[in-house]
């Protein structure tokens, strides 16, 4: 667990961070999102001691990270910047194996390391191992960032705007990307973003930060449920319940769909007395198009009365958001779309009344949520002023 | 598909400089004196055009002028005019050089006194032939190293192979270095430790400097303040300026003395060498160690590397190519520098210069200043080599 206690830095008579106090979950990825100059990088680069706090401390697993020396401690802390900054005179295997030679690891261990680091973060070793950093692109660098920062399989990862310097459409692939890794190895990760987007698309919970403060720390639910000031509720948008539509993948609300294999299904009498609008696939499944059973049944051969138009736009992966699909319908005419698999097999359809039903439930269950954590955080609020008062009361006994 | 892309590689304009140089190698070849003939040593001479005493000789260089200016003026491509002219410029100087051997042994004829030295004719002829061939083996349209690499070999074989055979001896500065050959060999020596001691001494202090100024505000203007300042010193006045503070060390302290540290001799050169040195030396390493990227530092020491490490692995392999660069400029001017210093006793091939200019005798002055010409482009040959190796893959292939 990272802890900021009561944590403040002064610039002169600036306080760029100010008062302090946040518990970030093992496991859990972090987001601390604000606009520039709220003090997001400097609190993020106070837990590798980049920057030291002028008044508090900050703890990893329970000791202050002033008890390490600077490198022992940033040796077992992952670290990923905007720039990307890795090292332009060695190869991207060498930059990837910094922290694994830093650390004295043999060269056996570090080269299988680097190798699967690479394979981790999708660049195939043999293509890229030997590269230099000046010929690879911004999304492929930043990988490579990636994959530098996890190489010694540090617990904490800390990230600095990582994607913002990446064109849009590879930094929604890199942040999918990062998210089935993150699934997969369960770091502890802080991530720095000035962009709501990401913080809501990428975030287990999100620490809004302004001026300094801390204004508030929650999951993504609970901030576009319940902004905590007109502050929030401006930072996250007027566009809140949408947002809220990007946490959720079509593959957890889609249903199964109605299909027909275009091959031994369709001579047959199958088609008839189901369902009016069925999907059409190929013998392993993939998506072909659609066919309307009324119209086959006046078709002679159905196989011609398939359609196939604009199949490719109206499919959605399982993967892709609710905001997407969303967004598709609204494009498209259509209020139904399949859902397929990376390697376009039919998994299920989705509608516009499943997305409506998703995200009444969320809500729901939300609400239910959030005021459990009110009901709690009074709680704690009563137990702090008793402890104060106690506190209080010792102190004059002690006059 | 190569030519579409590069359609200026491919399809070149008219080669000035080459026009230029096949000019003056046309108008060396014919107009102007080719050698002097000398009843001796120190006499004045008569001035002889190629053309009068040799005149198959200046119609070959003449031909190869022609041709030459033909290459420059034809605009098919740029690899094969790059070729032509390499190996036009090595016919001109190798004829220029077989000219001078067989003319100075012809018109010497068997006096021993008698000297025939090279005049403002074959030294253009020269310089001509060097300057096209420098700029013909350079530029990115060689498509063949290898082919490059062998002229350039040919350069210094053709030459060492003429100086060996004794073809060459008839010619008066050869003469003069058979009289001198024991002084010579060792002045060579001395200029050569001279200089390469200062670069050494300059190129380690440089860069310290560099890399302390970087950090110390105060430390890098006092540095630049003073280097600068040395820098707009002439080097005679420089040497006068050590002379008596070392002069009264010397004398003071007789353990200075006894290793060889006086007012005058080695000391006074090598303080004064190493200074010249070690402005370029520190002004490249400060701008090298200052031009890493800070992003590249933070990685580093976000990854935690210590001060240490950021400086062994990052920074210095960085901006080790910019700091050589300044090593080779200041070893350039260390050989330069170095003759000078033959006046206030330090010996090196400046003896030779500055005796010669005394005894007005005009081969003297040569023997100096040719194997000086000789060393400053050798020095600087090696070290683009240097800077070129150690310049980092990685860097190599983003510049490219």
């Amino acid at each position: 667990m990272i802890s900021f206690d009561r944590v403040s830095r002064l610039y002169g008579t600036v306080k760029a961070v100010d008062g302090l106090s946040l518990s970030i979950v093992d496991h859990e990825l972090c987001v601390l999102v604000g606009p520039s100059g709220s003090g997001k990088s400097t609190m993020l680069r106070m837990i590798n001691r980049l920057i030291e706090p002028s008044e508090g401390s900050v703890s990893v697993d329970g000791r202050d990270v002033r008890e390490l020396r600077p490198e022992a401690l940033r040796r077992g802390i992952g670290y990923v910047i905007q720039s990307v900054g890795l090292f332009p005179h060695l190869t991207v295997a060498a930059n990837v194996a910094t922290v694994p030679e830093l650390l004295g690891w043999d060269r056996a261990r570090t080269a299988g390391r680097v190798e699967e680091m690479l394979v981790l973060v999708g660049l195939k070793p043999s293509l890229y191992a030997d590269r230099y950093p000046g010929e690879l692109s911004g999304g492929e660098a930043q990988r490579v960032g990636v994959a530098r920062a996890l190489a010694s399989d540090p617990p904490v990862v800390l990230m600095d705007e990582p994607f913002s310097a990446v064109d849009p459409v590879n930094r929604l692939r890199l942040q999918d990307e990062f998210l089935s890794i993150q699934k997969a190895l369960k770091k502890t990760v802080v991530f720095v973003t000035h962009d709501v987007d990401e913080a809501i698309r990428l975030a287990d919970r999100i620490a809004v930060v302004r001026a300094g403060r801390l204004v508030q720390f929650d999951t993504p639910e609970g901030i576009l449920e319940n902004p905590a000031d007109p502050f929030v509720a401006a930072f996250v948008g007027a566009d809140r319940a949408l947002k809220r539509l990007s946490r959720f993948p079509v593959g957890a609300s889609m249903r199964s769909a109605a299909s027909v294999r275009i091959d031994d299904d369709l001579d047959g009498p199958v088609v008839r007395g189901g369902p009016r609008y069925v999907w059409v696939t190929d013998g392993e499944g993939r998506l072909l198009g659609n066919l309307d059973t009324h119209l086959a049944a006046r078709c002679g051969d159905s196989r011609e009365c398939v359609s196939t138009e604009n199949i490719g736009e109206m499919a959605i992966e399982s993967e892709a958001s609710l905001k997407e699909a969303l967004s598709r319908m609204l494009g498209s005419s259509a209020r139904t779309l399949p859902v397929v698999d990376r390697d376009f097999r039919l998994l299920g359809e989705i509608s516009l009344a499943d997305i409506e039903l998703s995200a009444q439930q969320a809500a729901h269950s939300q609400q239910a949520a959030s005021s459990r954590r009110a009901a709690s955080s009074q709680r704690a609020a009563s137990s702090q002023r008793a402890a104060s008062s106690r506190r209080a009361a010792s102190s004059r006994r002690e006059d | 598909m190569d030519a579409r892309s590069h359609p200026k590689a491919s399809k070149p304009g008219i080669s000035a400089p080459l026009l230029a140089f096949a000019a003056v190698g046309l108008a060396a070849a014919f107009a102007l004196p080719f050698v002097r003939v000398r009843p001796n040593r120190i006499a004045d001479g008569d001035p002889r055009l190629l053309i009068a005493v040799a005149p198959a000789a200046a119609v070959a260089l003449a031909a190869l002028w022609a041709a030459m200016g033909t290459v420059a003026a034809l605009r098919r491509s740029a690899t094969a005019r790059s070729r032509a002219a390499a190996f036009l410029a090595l016919c001109a100087g190798a004829a220029g050089l077989l000219a001078a051997g067989i003319l100075s042994g012809r018109l010497a004829g068997a006096s021993s006194v008698a000297r025939v030295s090279l005049s403002s004719g074959f030294w253009l002829t020269m310089l001509s032939a060097y300057s096209a061939f420098v700029l013909a083996t350079r530029g990115a349209q060689w498509r063949s190293r290898g082919l490059r690499g062998l002229l350039s070999a040919s350069v210094p074989i053709l030459l060492a192979a003429m100086l060996a055979s004794g073809f060459l001896d008839p010619v008066s500065v050869m003469r003069e270095l058979s009289v001198q050959k024991t002084v010579f060999l060792s002045e060579i020596a001395t200029h050569a430790a001279l200089a390469g001691s200062a670069v050494v001494m300059g190129g380690v202090l440089g860069i310290a400097l560099g890399m302390l100024a970087l950090r110390h505000g105060t430390l890098k203007r006092v540095v630049f303040f003073v280097l600068n300042i040395v820098q707009t010193i002439p080097s005679l006045a420089l040497f006068g300026l050590l002379i008596l503070p070392l002069a009264a060390l010397s004398s003071r302290f007789p353990a200075l003395h006894a290793w060889g540290i006086s007012g005058i001799g080695r000391a006074p050169a090598l303080i004064a060498l190493t200074f010249y040195a070690m402005l370029p030396v520190t002004r490249n390493t400060h701008t090298a160690l200052e031009g890493v990227p800070s992003a590249l530092r933070e990685a580093g020491a976000g990854m935690g590397m210590t001060r240490w490490q950021l400086l062994v692995r990052v920074e210095a392999p960085l901006a080790l190519p910019l700091i050589l660069a300044g090593v080779r400029t200041a070893a350039v001017q260390a050989v330069g520098n170095t003759v000078v210093t033959a006046l206030i006793g330090a010996g090196g091939l400046g003896v030779f210069i500055f005796q010669g200019l005394g005894q007005f005798a005009s081969d003297m002055i040569l023997l100096g200043t040719l194997p000086v010409i000789a060393m400053a482009i050798v020095t600087d040959i090696l070290m683009a080599g240097a800077v070129r190796v150690f310049t980092p893959r990685g860097l190599q292939r983003a510049e490219a």
